[in-house]
């Protein structure tokens, strides 16, 4: 089958600055992918590249066999690490805009999720505090039944409590069909659900391997060894 | 997608031109009223009629700047800011996302100038209807008779051209307030390609574009000198040139029109870098 994600020889310069050097990689269906590395190693860069949000300098990325574009927006479904939410929506008209556009939302599975999540829908986005809004971001997006998640730093910005909730929103809303590309620091809040890991540092792949294979390599969690390979 | 994306464009916009609309015609009618008061009541009020005039002035002002600078913010934020983090990501090509801005911005632009000469029309008529200038019957039955008479009229003289030449410079002026918008689009993408000062940048594409162009008609008129046309205009007759003027009009304003898109687009497609 063909492989959800692909990256060949992916480059990305900021002016004299590289942040993506060389990236080779794949990634196939139906699992749960923590792409993780220090800070400025290259993550949203990739996540970016692969919402065509940023033009490559070199190489390739593709999506289930397509480059960035319309094909892959409508397959994607993208949680950037950052507030992308138009203030003068309500919770409601948000939702109604992710009907309007993405053939995959679903609109009662997301009004669920906000009323046990206690945000009223008639709610200005506005009037929202920066923690809701992001609830309201990862809400929409894993309401979608997309093919593949890109979430960059989904517990980045939330308190401990509201991490778990998360974790469990994304465990509990994706298909077996689909993989989840997990961007982050935070190694140990989301180890116990991830499949395969990436190392990115300093915008090159360092190491790609199954969880399982990880433990029984090198003896370790994730989280020790990340800690060993990235120590300061 | 298109009729989608306009849609809610105006969805996003509408709920600042209505009220704004809403102000400058509620305050066009109170200065209509002030108008029509007889002069000796308007003595004495002297002080509240020019302030709320001066309201008014600053009103039609305001609309008119706040119009071409919301054409600029919601590009700006909605595509190249933060939000353009989901506008990107929709399922919609980049040429879709910038027709409906540019779709959405010049009929907000085309609907604020005829606003504007409604809002004239209801300050000034009050005032004329009162002080005796224009007289008009309980029943309108000779007003209608009048305006009947003078559209004949004007018919006699003109024939077809009395519908046809509004109709075309309405065109010209919608494909010129298109092109208006697409021209600030291209100079904004232009400067969404520099990492730092990205507006700054957008001033100096627009300054560029302006020195640019100056140069293109400056050569195209010493061509022209250089290679006259073997058909002189003054043959024709004076409709005929006005046919000639509208063409030339709405073939230029397209040409420019389509230059601008696809500088526009091509920078939100191949050179895309938010960040």
């Amino acid at each position: 089958m063909e492989p959800i994600l692909q990256c060949t020889g992916l480059c990305k310069q900021y002016g004299k600055k590289t942040a993506l050097e060389n990236v080779t990689f794949s990634l196939e269906r139906g699992c749960i992918v923590g792409l993780l590395g220090p800070n400025g190693s290259g993550k949203s860069t990739l996540i970016k590249l692969a919402n065509g949000l940023l033009t490559p300098t070199a190489g390739e990325i593709r999506i289930a066999g397509n480059l960035p574009g319309v094909e892959t927006h409508a397959i994607v479904s993208y949680l950037p690490e950052r507030t992308y939410l138009s203030d003068w929506m309500t919770a409601d008209d948000l939702l109604k805009f992710f009907a309007d556009f993405y053939e995959d939302f679903n609109i009662d599975k997301a009004a669920e999720m906000l009323t046990r999540l206690g945000i009223s829908a008639k709610d200005s986005l506005k009037t929202m505090s920066k923690g809701t809004k992001e609830k309201i971001q990862l809400v929409v997006v894993m309401s979608r039944e997309a093919d593949l998640y890109l979430l960059d730093e989904p517990i980045g910005g939330v308190d401990p409590a509201a991490r778990d909730y998360i974790l469990n929103t994304i465990l509990t809303n994706y298909s077996e069909n689909s993989t989840v590309v997990i961007s982050t620091h935070l190694i140990s809040d989301i180890e116990k659900v991830l499949d395969d890991v990436l190392f990115l540092n300093n915008g090159q792949i360092t190491l790609h391997k199954t969880v399982d294979d990880i433990r029984s390599e090198y003896g370790k969690s994730v989280d020790a060894l990340f800690r060993e390979v990235f120590a300061c | 997608m298109l009729s989608k994306l306009i849609s809610y464009e105006f969805k996003a916009t509408r709920r600042i031109f209505l009220p704004a609309y809403g102000v400058l015609l509620a305050l066009s009618i109170l200065n209509g009223i002030f108008i029509a008061l007889p002069d000796s009541i308007l003595d004495r009020i002297t002080m509240p009629f020019g302030v709320i005039l001066t309201i008014y002035i600053f009103a039609m002002f305001a609309v008119c700047v706040l119009t071409f600078a919301y054409m600029i913010n919601r590009f700006y934020k909605n595509l190249l800011g933060d939000e353009g983090y989901l506008m990107f990501t929709l399922p919609a090509r980049p040429s879709q996302l910038i027709w409906a801005k540019c779709i959405a911005s010049t009929l907000w632009m085309f609907i604020t100038a005829v606003l504007c000469c409604v809002s004239l029309i209801l300050l000034v008529t009050p005032g004329l209807i009162s002080h005796g200038h224009l007289i008009l019957d309980a029943d309108f039955t000779n007003f209608w008779q009048e305006l009947s008479f003078a559209i004949r009229s004007i018919w006699h003289n003109y024939s077809f051209h009395t519908i046809t030449l509004p109709i075309l410079y309405i065109i010209i002026g919608i494909i010129w307030t298109a092109n208006f918008c697409m021209h600030i689009y291209a100079c904004l993408s232009i400067g969404s390609l520099a990492t730092k000062h990205r507006l700054g940048f957008a001033f100096l594409a627009y300054l560029g574009f302006g020195i640019v162009w100056e140069i293109i008609v400056m050569l195209s008129a010493s061509l022209s000198d250089l290679f006259p046309a073997n058909w002189d205009l003054a043959t024709f007759s004076n409709m005929t040139q006005m046919y000639v003027f509208c063409a030339v009009m709405i073939v230029y304003s397209i040409i420019k029109l389509v230059i601008n898109f696809v500088i526009t687009n091509y920078i939100l497609s191949k050179r895309l870098n938010l960040q």
